[in-house]
């Protein structure tokens, strides 16, 4: 599955704005975004995949939006 | 039937004058007897001899908009309000200026006050927007909310 991945705050300094990996779950995911991008290694992210926070595994689906998201900190 | 999902953003910072604005837009609004008001506002923290001299605020404005109108039908049904306006800025706010508003009113004052705080806090904990300090020398660094 090709699924698009957004990052955002210190993340997006990390990744770059846009991505498109090939992934079956978020962990396969997060392994292969790991790979590319050793120092996301360390930071804590947050993943929201269309729109919705996700803490378990889970599936990925052709075109899924996947965001990586730091602590948040707005306000 | 739910009501349609409001944009909260506005780029850059929330002007005085605004705030009085929408103050004065509820004069025809006579059943409330109170209102209370939460302003966020820019601070020149120092960092290692480095003041902040402005936050750029990013966000993942769909989703936060979503969870923005999910929050607002949870303080509804939870506090006797008349109405609740939350406006919240994007991009470059300068230290000195104001970057959050919330301001929520009802018949009596209770409701007000508490529902104003229960919203300044979810916003914090729950609304995907970063803020990145910028210091006067250029460099940044990323706020963390506490």
């Amino acid at each position: 599955m090709k699924v698009r991945v957004i990052a955002f705050g210190q993340i997006a300094e990390i990744t770059g704005g846009e991505l498109f990996i090939e992934a079956q779950d978020t962990v396969v995911l997060k392994a292969a975004l790991q790979v590319e991008f050793p120092t996301l290694a360390d930071k804590k992210y947050a993943i929201a995949v269309n729109n919705k926070l996700v803490t378990e595994v889970t599936a990925l689906t052709e075109n899924d939006v996947v965001a990586l998201m730091p602590p948040y900190s707005g306000g | 039937m739910g009501k349609s999902i409001k944009n909260i953003f506005t780029q850059g910072a929330i002007s005085p004058a605004f705030i009085a604005e929408s103050i004065a837009k509820h004069s025809a609004k006579t059943g409330i007897g109170a209102h209370s008001i939460f302003l966020g506002q820019v601070r020149a923290d120092d960092v290692d001899g480095k003041t902040v001299a402005a936050i750029e605020y990013t966000s993942y404005q769909e989703m936060a908009l979503e969870k923005m109108h999910k929050i607002r039908e949870e303080i509804f049904n939870k506090y006797e309000l008349t109405c609740m306006h939350i406006h919240h800025s994007l991009g470059s706010v300068l230290a000195g200026e104001i970057c959050l508003f919330v301001f929520t009113s009802s018949k009596h004052r209770k409701a007000a006050t508490e529902a104003c705080n229960e919203v300044v806090e979810r916003i914090k904990a729950e609304l995907p927007v970063w803020g990145k300090e910028l210091f006067e020398d250029a460099t940044h660094q990323w706020k963390v909310n506490n």
